[in-house]
């Protein structure tokens, strides 16, 4: 409606608007990243101060990190594997990081409970991502390792020495809770600011008409939250999928046998030990490409489209 | 989970590496030998550089900066307290730190070593510090400049080893000098001792235990005294790997040596029957082992580690403990110094190696390590005193505290320890055809995934622990077979 | 957080529920405190210990160390001109991230012009690229352009943040009715101040939250700063950090654990004071919304 006499005259100030942002990403980001991806199409890689390289070997890099029996591989198709290990960690941590989170938004923004003492809390669910991911598993790593204050407990009460850092479930588990003690701070900042810019009259007709809470989360909240909704489930794909420094350092980069190992982790052992731009550029293009179809599907779940929210605005 | 944060601490940890690739064209191309691990004369490894031997911009600098690349501020602490005042005047040295996590130090010391021939005379690099476990890669490079030619001829206060690390594959250019040694030596717990050996004299337990088939049969008689042989089944390991016979490494095909498989076997061993735990070198409970109700016997290590590494054991049990020579002489550790090609001072940046190499008073200061002053992390020094001794790489000195009936170590309950590790700086043996430049993944790596398959809970069979060092093998150097 | 309040009709049932309701989301906050505060409270614990106690094994209690393990933090000047180093960068980083962030939302959600649609889905898609990677050719540039040991190329680069944009992307989508723009340009603003002025007040929350993101992630970040600066006077925090954790971890005898934890605990401070200070935008951002309605 109001679209028609806008785009008439001011499609130059579009142009203008973005201008900064795709010159700075072209000149510091664009640049170097073709030529990575070009490399992934080559045989690149250092010797110790030597370079090998760069030779042109089409899709070998490609071919070899799916061929079970390469060099890369040993037997098992690694970048499937460690996409899984990823997965796994990241949904361990994921779940409980957005239903807190969600929780969180709801009684901090509620006009109903009327918490006291919402800045203490604000401030204090924020703090341990304050604390730099490689303290956090120094940490976590002295509190549970075998000598460590829970199994001091462990043993005090007459258990068995738990080796938490020897068993796949216990090693994935706890890189999942630093994850999600991490991250459910920011996450219900985004969600409560989120909140905060819904229309509070729209809460406060709800209320007039008799809605119960369940019905104003359901019916307000959470349709006018989406568009944040859909941003907090992608950039926690996109950083779930990037997850590195916390397992690399917890599980001493991986174990129990390569079960904690990421696809990051696995993408830095071809980066930090050969500079092998060959191999790492093709595992960040298969990276990216894992990322967007995940993306897709959460976008195409999530019922994404940008106009869905203004619609429903339009509609009040 | 933001993105932007996550990269931002993925990179927190240190870990990509940067483009050594210089924008040049002239990279070897293909797999040519490497100055690494065979013995073609150091030749291919100058890619990107060109060959210009003249220094190409000296400027009006030149030589008014004497920079130091270094990973922490150990070296500077020493070169501070002993030499500082006899650096010429008008020259200030700068300490060029990198913090040395993941491969942080080897990535900027690259990056600067390749662009030094035509940085200007401030910029330039003029000495540059390398480990025991990468120090092969820059040795074998052109940008280490031989020491005679900075003025280092006399080496013959140095170990051996310690010349032998430092020297070409091919041509025997000694290219780097030490003001240490690292001998290792294993050090027991004397009140273990006299239970499970009957004495706690160290002549008398060497003698217990100075074969491996003596080590691994006084492990039975440990565990039936209640005791463990060793805090970890990792202890023993350098112990063996550096006294291989063969190299690890040959055209470039990876087999296990004959050491390794002897490190595996007892390992398997101490660990089935309970002779030793499955924790890593520095982990805590292997610390836990050195407490006043510690059951440890045998602790490995270099006089480093004791006098600092311990001090959970100098706090709780300080002269329980004592050093003897065990079934092998090897080594731990150690920082060289070279000399960086394309240098404005080389004769500061060879004074300084001849001091630390030969200069008997900066030798002997440091032997007795007081006089230091703490550096704060802007590299100069702060007002906290600091006590560090080193062993230092000069026999003559050795020599003179060996002699020295009243010097004593006073967690060692007074055994001279300089002594002791005299006599095994002379017995190591640095082959070089068994060392690589990829040591480290050899020597931390390779041992530590094999540990995995001997962890009752970890569900990794020998064979996965193998394919899982093969998957690093390849990270490390694509083109390595096995 | 208080501007609305639910009509004075409330019934007792329904005041019953509210109470039980109030109760439980205070056990919940209750709990959640714990969580969060714990990892500090663990850090604060190993900063009043000292090098030997913490070697021995970790503890629940605190020591005696605190001052000592402080004044060795602090001895010398490293630290602090790391702090005032890491201070500049992340400050200017992040305001540079947030503003030109903003911008570029705003110019795509209010404009329509011809490369609107492939502009969105081009950042969207470079929001999924691994950072790593485009960071390795990065510092290769910086070198380059003989940007290293300046603070530019750590701070310059924040314009073009693709999830600090796809945030504000989807909060102007929700909160920036096309309205006010329309009614800012009936009464004379020209477009860079209607941004300035009237479009950018409404996204204060939104900002606010990027803000301390940005804001924290550059005082964390150590990767390229590690690379690109190497002269004492300049390096920032993490680097520090980092020099101190890797001479303990690797044996030597130049640092102490009491003294590492402590520094980080320090490093903490500055960002908490940021984060309280800019946290109450995002409540403020409650009014503007009111209003807007």
């Amino acid at each position: 409606m109001n679209k028609k006499h806008k785009s008439v005259s001011y499609a130059k100030w579009g142009y203008i608007f973005i201008a900064p942002f795709f010159i700075v990403y072209i000149v510091f980001s664009l640049i170097p990243l073709i030529s990575t991806f070009t490399y992934s199409f080559f045989e690149y890689y250092e010797r110790g101060l030597d370079v090998v390289g760069p030779n042109f070997v089409g899709f070998k890099n490609y071919a070899d990190l799916f061929d079970p029996s390469s060099y890369i591989n040993n037997g098992e198709i690694s970048i499937l594997t460690y996409a899984g290990n990823t997965m796994i960690m990241w949904i361990m941590g994921a779940i409980p990081q957005l239903l807190f989170s969600l929780m969180l938004a709801v009684i901090f923004t509620s006009a109903r409970l009327r918490i006291k003492g919402q800045r203490f809390f604000k401030t204090v669910i924020y703090m341990p991502n304050l604390i730099m991911a490689a303290a956090f598993a120094m940490l976590f790593f002295a509190l549970f390792n075998t000598v460590g204050p829970v199994n001091q407990i462990i043993t005090s009460m007459g258990g068995e020495t738990v080796r938490f850092f020897d068993m796949t479930v216990s090693a994935r588990t706890l890189v999942a809770a630093i994850n999600f003690i991490m991250w459910f701070g920011n996450t219900t900042i985004l969600l409560m600011a989120g909140i905060m810019g819904i229309d509070q009259s729209l809460f406060e007709a709800a209320a007039i008409d008799g809605a119960t809470s369940w019905q104003v989360f359901y019916k307000i909240t959470i349709p006018l939250l989406m568009p944040i909704m859909v941003y907090v489930a992608i950039t926690s794909l996109i950083g779930g999928l990037q997850m590195f420094d916390v397992p690399q350092i917890l599980t001493n980069r991986g174990e129990p046998g390569n079960s904690c190992k990421t696809l990051i982790m696995f993408l830095n052992d071809y980066i930090s030990g050969s500079k092998n731009y060959g191999v790492s550029g093709a595992i960040s293009v298969l990276v990216f490409i894992i990322t967007g179809v995940l993306s897709i599907f959460v976008f195409k779940t999530m019922g994404w489209s940008g106009k869905k929210s203004k619609k429903s605005k339009k509609g009040v | 989970m933001k993105k932007r944060i996550l990269a931002a601490l993925v990179a927190s940890a240190a870990v990509l590496s940067l483009a050594g690739c210089n924008n040049g064209g002239n990279s070897t191309s293909g797999n040519t030998s490497t100055s690494g691990n065979t013995s073609t004369s150091g030749n291919t490894s100058t890619s990107g550089n060109t060959s210009t031997d003249t220094p190409a911009s000296a400027g009006d600098n030149s030589g008014k900066k004497l920079r130091i690349a270094c990973w922490n501020y150990e070296f500077a602490e020493y070169f501070n307290a002993f030499y500082q005042d006899k650096i010429p005047a008008g020259i200030t040295v700068e300490w060029v730190q990198f913090p040395n996590e993941g491969k942080n130090y080897q990535d900027n010391l690259d990056r600067l070593l390749k662009a030094n021939e035509s940085a200007s005379g401030d910029d330039k690099i003029d000495m540059f510090l390398a480990e025991a476990d990468y120090i092969k890669k820059y040795v074998n490079s052109d940008f280490s400049l031989d020491v005679k030619s900075v003025g280092v001829t006399d080496t013959s206060n140095s170990y051996q080893y310690v010349l032998d690390a430092a020297t070409t594959d091919s041509g025997n250019v000694l290219k780097g000098v030490s003001f240490q040694g690292c001998p290792g030596a294993v050090i027991v717990r004397k009140s273990i001792a006299k239970t499970v050996l009957g004495t706690d004299d160290p002549a008398q337990i060497q003698s217990k235990i100075d074969s491996w088939d003596k080590f691994n049969a006084v492990a039975k008689d440990a565990k039936a005294a209640g005791y463990l042989m060793t805090p970890s089944a990792l202890e023993t390991y350098r112990a063996f790997a550096n006294n291989a016979t063969t190299s690890y490494l040959n055209d470039n095909k990876f087999a296990p040596t004959e050491a390794f498989n002897s490190w595996y076997a007892q390992a398997k061993d101490f660990v089935d029957n309970g002779y030793t735990l499955t924790c890593k070198l520095w982990a805590d409970e292997k610390t836990n082992e050195m407490r006043k109700d510690g059951k440890a016997m045998c602790f490995f290590g270099p006089s480093w580690y004791y006098n600092f590494s311990m001090s959970t054991a100098q706090q709780e049990c300080p002269g329980d403990w004592c050093v003897v020579q065990g079934p092998a002489a090897y080594f731990w550790g150690g920082t060289w110094m070279l000399a960086a090609k394309g240098t404005d001072n080389t004769e500061l940046v060879g004074q300084v190696m001849n001091a630390f190499t030969n200069d008997a008073e900066v030798m002997e200061k440091l032997l007795l390590g007081k006089g230091i002053k703490e550096f704060s992390t802007d590299g100069k020094p702060t007002d906290a005193d600091k006590f560090n001794p080193a062993f230092p790489n000069n026999k003559a000195i050795v020599k003179k505290y060996a002699d020295d009936a009243s010097y004593g170590n006073e967690f060692l309950g007074g055994q001279n320890d300089i002594a002791m590790m005299s006599g095994i700086a002379d017995n190591i043996k640095w082959i070089k055809e068994n060392h690589t430049v990829y040591d480290q993944t050899f020597n931390e790596a390779l041992p530590e995934a094999m540990l995995e398959s001997l962890k009752k809970d970890s569900g990794v069979t020998e064979e996965q622990a193998w394919n899982n060092f093969y998957k690093t093998l390849a990270g490390v150097d694509p083109s390595i077979t096995h | 957080m208080g501007t609305t309040h639910i009509g004075t009709g409330e019934t007792k049932s329904a005041k019953t529920k509210t109470t039980t309701a109030r109760v439980l989301s205070y056990i919940f906050l209750g709990f959640v405190t714990l969580i969060s505060l714990f990892p500090l409270y663990l850090l604060l614990i190993n900063s009043t210990r000292s090098h030997i106690e913490i070697n021995a094994g970790f503890s629940m209690l605190p020591s005696m160390n605190l001052p000592l393990n402080f004044q060795k933090a602090a001895a010398g000047g490293g630290l602090w001109a790391g702090l005032l180093n890491s201070f500049i960068v992340a400050t200017a980083s992040s305001l540079l991230s947030c503003y030109f962030s903003a911008m570029t939302a705003y110019g795509i959600h209010v404009y329509d012009f011809k490369l609107k649609k492939f502009a969105f889905t081009f950042i969207m898609v470079i929001m999924m690229i691994p950072t790593q990677i485009s960071a390795v050719g990065f510092v290769e540039l910086v070198y380059k352009f003989g940007l290293d040991n300046t603070f530019l190329p750590l701070i310059v680069p924040s314009i073009a943040a693709p999830a600090v944009f796809f945030y504000m992307k989807q909060y102007v989508e929700s909160s920036l009715p096309l309205e006010v723009i329309e009614a800012a340009r009936v009464d004379g603003s020209n477009e860079f101040r209607t941004f300035n002025t009237i479009a950018l007040p409404m996204m204060k929350p939104a900002i606010a939250v990027q803000l301390i993101f940005a804001f924290t992630s550059s005082w964390n970040n150590f990767f390229i700063p590690a690379l690109i600066l190497n002269k004492p006077e300049n390096k920032t925090v993490p680097i520090l950090i980092s020099t101190l954790r890797t001479n303990v971890a690797s044996g030597g005898a130049s640092a102490d654990w009491g003294m590492v934890y402590m520094t980080i605990l320090i490093a903490i401070i500055p960002v908490v004071i940021v984060y309280i200070f800019v946290s109450k935008h995002i409540v403020q951002g409650v009014a503007l919304g009111a209003v807007k309605g």
